[in-house]
């Protein structure tokens, strides 16, 4: 992937490899579940590490009030969640990469404005809290997943904050 | 209806005037790159103090970004969940 830049027009865009949009279509499309499948009601999906993370205690020594709190938020966040999930999944377009036997496919450019951009930001940070829970990243951001996974996983972990950088800072500058 | 023993009522009669915070707390996931983003665009302080509000949470484990009624911090706090970032409220300190 090429660093995302600001374009005069206001957008921001970038060249993604063929094979980074289709990861960041499947890891996105599996966020769009989880976040689909989260119930705010049910004390069993909350005591799940990940989902208490995408919806945190505000009141941490106060469960009623965490409770109160979370039954007026935790549709509308998840409704936000969901929403800027999908807007990542538009901005990719819908088709799978055509397998090409001759030519190695072209680079993709995705060019995002500003209301996209926040929903990249979002999402970005949504996926890199999911899978920090399942890479068991520590206070110290060490990993300590040891499975045959653990390395592809840490990559995609990696490389989704390389990408929420980029953004960062093309629309910092 | 639920009894309130007298200590409680006391208490809160207390600190009914004091304020709400607004705590946002380290994580070992969230960039720093992106963390002082959210407070700059969000709370509209300068880069300068969005950067040392943000190396606080980095180097103290906490910090607050705000301070006010439980009204405005319960939405600050919203807010902040929907950035991604993990936030609290708690009463400010006497």
């Amino acid at each position: 992937m090429m660093e995302f830049r600001r374009e005069d027009s206001g957008t921001v865009s970038a060249m993604f490899e063929p094979i980074e949009v289709d990861l960041l279509r499947q890891v996105t499309s599996q966020l769009l579940q989880l976040l689909g499948s989260i119930d705010a009601d049910d004390a069993a999906m909350l005591a799940q590490p990940a989902v208490r993370r995408l919806l945190p205690d505000a009141y941490p020594d106060d469960p009623e009030a965490a409770a109160e709190f979370r039954r007026f938020t935790a549709d509308g966040l998840l409704e936000g969640k969901l929403a800027n999930a999908a807007a990542v999944l538009g901005a990719l377009g819908d088709d799978e990469q055509k397998d090409d036997p001759v030519h190695d496919p072209l680079p993709v450019p995705i060019v995002l404005d500003e209301q996209q951009v926040q929903s990249w930001l979002r999402t970005l940070t949504d996926l890199r809290l999911v899978v920090a829970d399942r890479l068991q990243i520590d206070p110290h951001g060490m990993p300590h997943l040891d499975d045959e996974e653990s390395h592809v996983v840490n990559d995609i972990y990696n490389w989704l904050g390389m990408v929420q950088e980029s953004l960062v800072y093309a629309i910092d500058a | 209806m639920p009894q309130i023993d007298e200590s409680t009522r006391v208490r809160e009669a207390i600190s009914l005037d004091r304020p709400w915070v607004t705590v946002v707390w380290d994580d070992p996931v969230n960039l720093m790159s992106y963390v002082a983003y959210v407070f700059r665009s969000y709370f509209g302080v300068t880069a300068a103090e969005a950067e040392r509000l943000m190396l606080q949470v980095h180097n103290n484990g906490r910090a607050i970004v705000a301070t006010g009624d439980r009204e405005s911090m319960e939405r600050h706090v919203e807010a902040m969940h929907g950035y991604g970032l993990w936030a609290t409220l708690d009463r400010a300190e006497e």
